[in-house]
């Protein structure tokens, strides 16, 4: 195996735990942003660049966009409140990276025994992901577009009543 | 020596596993959200993984499109509702949300 992809991999995990550990929500959000961009490298490098473009502009875009603008929504907590929720926060997610380690550790050394076992039959695509998305798996298409559009009636419909609530 | 689908499916394990944790031990809202995106970035990966393993690259594209179209409504609704009990109850604390009237 490469190393770029260990490394791309690793631009994946890495962000992600961090993401996960960081205090400042606003950090978070931008170590998840450079996660979805890991992930979106890796879509490449495995052949899978539709996959790999869609997760770069709404993954590592869109919703980003949304995290930082909820979070600039948020009210601000004065030093004091701060400094007190870091040392409940940094007790409790300080197990999170020797968890990560401990796991990958864990599974590298014990792969004999849940790697092992699988065998893969390599397929031969004839299909491309327009026609497989458009023809046999058409269903899934309907479902999306119903979900995006339940989407756009709930957000219109919560932020009505939040308006409402307020006058 | 390393192999793709071994270290690919650690990473899997690994994002799952700090997702679930955030998700279970975080009190804030938007905190826990990250902890789903966390979760979803696995199960993305391991859709791709799959693919590329079994040489059905195109089929696992398909089914990670439709899961990331999934996460982003989610996720956006999920955000309206935070703003909206940040509005209401001036607070993102989930243990303070037991007192709902329903």
């Amino acid at each position: 195996m490469e190393l770029h992809l260990l490394i791309l991999i690793g631009l994946l995990v890495v962000p992600a735990i961090l993401a996960a550990f960081a205090m400042d929500l606003l950090r978070a959000a931008m170590a998840l942003l450079v996660s979805s961009l890991g992930l979106a490298l890796i879509m490449f490098n495995l052949g899978a660049p539709l996959a790999g473009s869609f997760e770069l502009s709404v993954g590592a875009g869109l919703i980003t966009v949304l995290f930082v603008n909820a979070i600039s929504l948020t009210r601000l907590i004065s030093e004091e409140e701060r400094l007190e929720r870091a040392k409940d926060h940094y007790q409790r997610f300080a197990i999170l990276p020797l968890l990560a380690i401990a796991l990958g550790v864990l599974m590298y050394l014990r792969q004999d025994f849940w790697a092992t076992g699988l065998s893969f039959v390599k397929h031969t695509e004839t299909q491309t992901v327009g026609e497989i998305l458009w023809q046999s798996r058409g269903l899934d298409l309907i479902g999306q577009i119903v979900i995006i559009m339940v989407g756009v009636y709930g957000v219109a419909i919560l932020f009505r009543r939040g308006k409402q609530d307020n006058v | 020596m390393f192999n793709l689908f071994v270290v690919d499916w650690i990473a899997v394990a690994i994002l799952f596993c700090i997702g679930l944790y955030t998700m279970v031990a975080a009190k804030n809202m938007l905190r826990i959200l990250i902890g789903y995106e966390i979760m979803t970035k696995g199960v993305t990966l391991a859709l791709i993984t799959a693919g590329s393993v079994n040489g059905k690259i195109a089929f696992s594209q398909a089914l990670a499109i439709t899961v990331i179209v999934i996460e982003v409504v989610f996720i956006a609704i999920a955000l309206a509702i935070v703003i909206i009990t940040q509005k209401t109850k001036r607070s993102l604390d989930v243990r303070k949300l037991t007192n709902f009237k329903g």
